[in-house]
């Protein structure tokens, strides 16, 4: 997977422009595209989306995920190109990989008190390979600060299986992504599972 | 699904082929490892309120129809039997709880656990949707670090226990995980078969059914030791075919089937069936037929799970026991019998030129995509058309789901010798292997 690009946009008959995307990953399983960077560092942001399509390359055997977006450039990579900015684009962009296809297999009859699916915000590179920047908990917004191990694990306690991931994470103002309100600035260890097509949560608090 | 850092993990080494056969051949070692009441277990990790209770998996609590399909201990001890109806068994215990069965999600689990043993080991022979036997290496000592750290592996990643049978062949390996207890191991190893295996009753045996163990019995044979004491060619005679051989082989500890053979078509994510036939078979209608057959109970199955076939797979063996696997895209993919069999034929006839009658043959549903996926091509074939095919094999499904398997067949079916086998038995006259 690390050498073969998952992650792009691509115009019918046009060239396949490698991304990194920012998407919302909803408590449903829905996943929405909110920013995007092309290679050379142009951002754009997402004002308009269709739904995600669930799709299968034929020719390269995978599955994935793909949208019509039109995206509006909020940055550019220098000074020069800034007339270049508040210019939108439609293209199709794609998450060529599984993971962002998987079914709703675990569904709404297994909801208990245990387990609550969370929504989640990752950027995804170019390569599949992701990082997780916020995600909520009992109603709280946290910020990832650093993730420290990722591994196949499944939570007996809260009943459930997935990819375990294993960060440290901050409370912030949950209307405001720049500024963390420093009097909720608590840190915690967390561990956040994506179990098929949904993330879930169990919070323990550090010292 | 792995995350990326367990695939870097996977550095397991193995031994070469040739170190690997020269050991095969000299003595084996197998683990055959059993999920514990699998549908159970998984609905229980799901759904916490149930843990401890008496449940059942299978059918329906409002309409009462369906049958039982897996039942928690407690369950069990209350008297509940796999097999019964979901309406015996509330009168058994009325407050049983009943959950639907969840297929997707088992198999989705099936493959997890196969992906796990995996990294233990290189070959696996699934069986059934939650059994396999793995192929094991190096000593005593190391073949139980190795279940063990396949035990640990697939609770920490599943939350599921399994019982593990450790042999030198196959059949004595699934003896072991059937006496072993939940969570447990039990090692059934060749020198110790007087005191461990041969005081067993003979319908222990893998593939000794009802019929045989009765048949046993009126000749005084009651223990797998009875067997393995009596002439393989008295054996023969009392089960009156040539299957009579092995299964003295299987009773001595003297089987010679290998984890790694033409049932374990070796992509799991793949559904896929093969059976040794009744006779050999020896023309393309022959074949076309068994294909019929096989490919039936893989489109239901691949139908019923929700998934198509992007890839299909072939294998056969001819009456030498010479075999070979061949696979090929598939134009569109699908899980409909009436496209698998055609593109199967089409596999089988350019790569094979009839020199010998064939023995066994399997095919198999490979790179397995969601049904409901969009394509981007648009090289479809007249898709009214197919439209018609899928509504009548779904209709097919619910007529089999209610009559039984024998109550639609296809014509090319109607071929006298071929028919008395349904494909999708678990068990009939000889070894069918699933790879779910
Ligand atoms: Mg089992």
């Amino acid at each position: 997977m690390a050498d073969k690009t998952v992650i792009y946009c691509k115009q019918s008959g046009g060239p396949l422009i490698p991304l990194t995307v920012r998407i919302e990953w909803l408590s449903d399983g829905t996943i929405n595209p909110l920013m995007f960077w092309t290679p050379d560092g142009t951002c754009y942001e997402v004002i308009g989306h269709s739904t995600g399509v669930k799709i299968a390359f034929l020719k390269e055997r995978g599955v994935g995920l793909r949208w019509k977006v039109r995206g509006e450039i909020i940055e550019t990579p220098d000074p020069e190109t800034d007339e270049l900015l508040h210019m939108q684009h439609e293209t199709y962009l794609y998450l060529a990989d599984k993971r962002f296809s998987e079914r709703n297999i675990i569904d709404e009859r297994y909801g208990h008190t245990g387990k609550e699916y969370i929504p989640v915000t990752l950027d995804v590179f170019p390569d599949g390979d992701y990082e997780l920047i916020y995600f909520w908990a009992h109603g709280s917004r946290y910020m990832v600060e650093k993730t420290a191990d990722v591994d196949n694990r499944g939570s007996f306690k809260a009943g459930g299986v997935g990819i375990w991931h294993k960060v440290e994470a901050r409370l912030i103002n949950a209307d405001n992504d720049d500024d963390p309100n420093p009097l909720v600035s608590v840190r915690r260890t967390a561990a956040v599972y994506l179990e098929l097509n949904k993330w879930f949560v169990r919070i323990a608090e550090t010292a | 699904m792995y995350s990326k850092k367990t695939l870097r993990n996977r550095n397991v080494s193995f031994e070469n082929t040739h170190a690997r056969n020269a050991r095969n051949t000299a003595m084996n070692t197998v683990a055959h490892i059993d999920a514990n009441y699998y549908y159970g277990q998984i609905e229980a990790l799901f759904r916490p309120e149930v843990r401890g209770k008496a449940f059942v998996v299978g059918g329906d609590q409002e309409s009462r129809k369906g049958i039982v399909l897996t039942k928690s201990p407690l369950a069990k001890k209350f008297g509940i039997k796999t097999g019964v109806s979901i309406r015996d068994a509330l009168n058994v215990y009325p407050k049983l709880i009943v959950i639907p069965a969840n297929y997707p999600l088992y198999l989705y689990f099936s493959q997890r656990m196969r992906e796990i043993v995996l990294q233990h080991t290189d070959t696996i022979k699934p069986f059934g949707s939650d059994e396999m036997w793995a192929q094991l290496y190096g000593d005593r000592e190391t073949v139980r670090k190795t279940v063990t750290a396949i035990r640990h592996d697939i609770w920490k990643q599943l939350c599921l226990t399994v019982s593990v049978g450790i042999g030198n062949n196959l059949p004595y390996a699934k003896l072991g995980s059937d006496l072993a207890p939940n969570n447990g191991v039990c090692e059934l190893w060749n020198d110790e078969q007087e005191e461990k295996v041969y005081p067993l009753p003979v319908s222990d045996l893998l593939y000794v059914g009802q019929a045989t163990t009765e048949k046993f019995n009126r000749y005084g044979i009651r223990t797998i030791g009875d067997l393995a004491r009596t002439d393989p060619k008295q054996v023969c005679r009392i089960v009156k075919n040539k299957t009579g051989e092995s299964l003295w082989e299987m009773a001595v500890g003297q089987d010679r089937t290998t984890v790694a053979s033409i049932e374990s078509i070796d992509d799991i994510k793949s559904i896929g069936n093969s059976n040794t036939m009744p006779r050999d078979l020896e023309d393309d209608n022959d074949i076309r037929a068994a294909f019929y057959m096989l490919a039936e109970s893989i489109s239901e199955r691949m139908r019923s799970n929700g998934f198509e076939a992007t890839v299909i797979k072939i294998s056969l063996k001819d009456n030498d026991l010479y075999g070979f696997t061949r696979q090929t895209k598939l134009t569109r993919p699908t899980n409909l019998t009436a496209e698998l069999v055609p593109a199967a034929m089409a596999l089988f006839k350019r790569h094979y030129r009839w020199s010998k009658p064939i023995r066994a043959l399997g095919i198999c549903g490979a790179d397995l995509i969601p049904e409901d996926s969009v394509f981007q091509a648009s090289l479809f074939t007249d898709e009214k058309k197919r439209q018609k095919t899928v509504s009548l094999e779904r209709s097919v499904d619910r007529v089999r789901g209610r009559y039984g398997h024998f109550a639609l067949q296809r014509a090319v079916l109607m071929h006298e010798r071929l028919k008395s086998v349904n494909a999708n038995n678990d068990i009939g006259d000889a070894p069918t292997f699933y790879s779910y």
